[in-house]
C-alpha cells in the first residue's frame, strides 16, 4: 500500500478531499443508476399484478 | 444471422433471453469496480507531476469513454429503428439516454474536481470540456424531446433523428485535444499505442473501464426489460412475469 496510515490516506498531501470527493460522487451516480431501474421493476410488477387482480374480480381476465 | 437479429427484435424473445443479464453483469461490474477502486486508491503510484490527484483518473477516464460509447450505442439503436422499424431498438435507445446523461454529468463533475488542483480552476471553456458539455446537452435534449412527444405516441422518430445528428459531436470530443490548443491532456490510453504510463497505473484503469462497461450493460438491459413490460403489460406472458414472484 502507498500510504503509511489512514490519516495519510484521507489527507493525500492535501488532495484527499478532491480525490475522495470524486469517488464519492462517482459511486453516488452509479448507485442511483442501479437503484432507479430496480425500483421501477418493483413498481411495474405490482402494477401489472394489481391490474390482473382487478380484471379477475371483474370477471374479464383471460388466460 | 439475420434470423437471429429478427428474433432478438421480438420483445418477448429479448425479455426471456435477457432474464439473467442485469444480475450477472451487475455482479461482475461491482466486483471489477471494487477491485479497481481499491487498486487505484491504495496501491497505484502517484503521478510525478500531479501527485495523488491522478487517482481521479480511475473514475473520470472510464466514465468519459463509456459516456461516449453510450451515445454511439444509442445512435446505432436509433438507426436500426429508423431503417427496420424495430420498436425494441427504439426502446433500447430510450433506455440508454438517462444512463449516458448521468455518465456525461459524472465526467464533467469529476473533471472539474480534477481540474481544480491540477489547473487551478474548476472549469474552462476548453474544446474538450465544452464538447463534453454539448454531449450532456444532447442527452438531455433527447430525454426532454421524448417526454414532450411521448403522450402523442410519435416520440421515436424525432428522437432517433436527433440522436443521429448529435453523432457529429463524438469525433469532435475525441479529436478536440489535437485540433485545438487545450488545457486538457491528450488521451490517457489508445488501442493502437503502447501506454505511456506504467502497468501499475494502466491495469487498474482497464479494470475500472471493464467495470463501467459491464455496469452500463447491466443497467441498460434492466431498463429495456422495464420498458418492455411497461408496453406489453396486457400480454399473457407479461402478466405471468408479474405473478411469478
Amino acid at each position: 500500500m502507498i500510504f503509511e496510515n489512514l490519516e495519510d490516506f484521507f489527507w493525500m498531501e492535501g488532495l484527499g478531499p478532491f480525490v475522495l470527493g470524486a469517488y464519492f460522487v462517482t459511486f453516488g451516480v452509479l448507485g442511483i443508476n442501479l437503484l432507479l431501474p430496480m425500483i421501477r421493476e418493483k413498481n411495474l410488477r405490482s402494477d401489472v399484478r394489481n391490474e390482473n387482480n382487478e380484471l379477475r374480480s371483474d370477471g374479464r381476465f383471460e388466460e | 444471422m439475420l434470423g437471429w437479429f429478427h428474433r432478438l427484435g421480438s420483445p418477448k424473445t429479448f425479455f426471456g433471453m435477457s432474464q439473467s443479464w442485469p444480475k450477472t453483469f451487475g455482479l461482475l461490474s461491482l466486483l471489477l469496480l471494487a477491485f479497481g477502486t481499491v487498486w487505484g486508491l491504495l496501491f497505484a503510484p502517484p503521478d510525478y507531476q500531479q501527485g495523488h490527484s491522478v487517482r481521479i483518473m480511475y473514475v473520470h477516464v472510464p466514465a468519459a469513454a463509456v459516456a461516449q460509447s453510450c451515445y454511439l450505442i444509442m445512435a446505432i439503436s436509433s438507426a436500426v429503428f429508423l431503417i427496420w422499424n424495430i420498436k425494441l431498438a427504439d426502446w433500447a435507445a430510450k433506455s440508454m439516454a438517462p444512463i449516458g446523461a448521468s455518465l456525461a454529468f459524472l465526467v464533467l463533475i469529476t473533471g472539474a474536481i480534477w481540474g481544480k488542483p491540477t489547473w487551478g480552476t474548476w472549469w474552462v471553456w476548453d474544446a474538450r470540456l465544452t464538447s463534453t458539455l454539448v454531449l450532456l446537452m444532447l442527452y438531455l435534449g433527447i430525454i426532454v424531446l421524448r417526454n414532450a412527444l411521448e403522450e402523442k405516441g410519435n416520440d421515436g422518430r424525432p428522437c432517433a433523428v436527433l440522436a443521429l445528428v448529435g453523432l457529429v459531436n463524438l469525433p469532435i470530443i475525441k479529436y478536440s485535444v489535437d485540433w485545438w490548443f487545450t488545457l486538457h491532456q491528450p488521451a490517457s490510453f489508445t488501442l493502437t499505442e503502447k501506454p505511456k504510463m506504467p502497468p501499475e497505473m494502466w491495469i487498474p484503469l482497464l479494470i475500472m473501464a471493464a467495470g463501467y462497461y459491464f455496469f452500463v450493460f447491466s443497467v441498460w438491459t434492466s431498463r429495456i426489460r422495464n420498458e418492455i413490460i411497461s408496453r406489453e403489460r396486457k400480454t399473457a406472458w407479461a402478466k405471468a412475469w408479474a405473478g411469478s414472484q
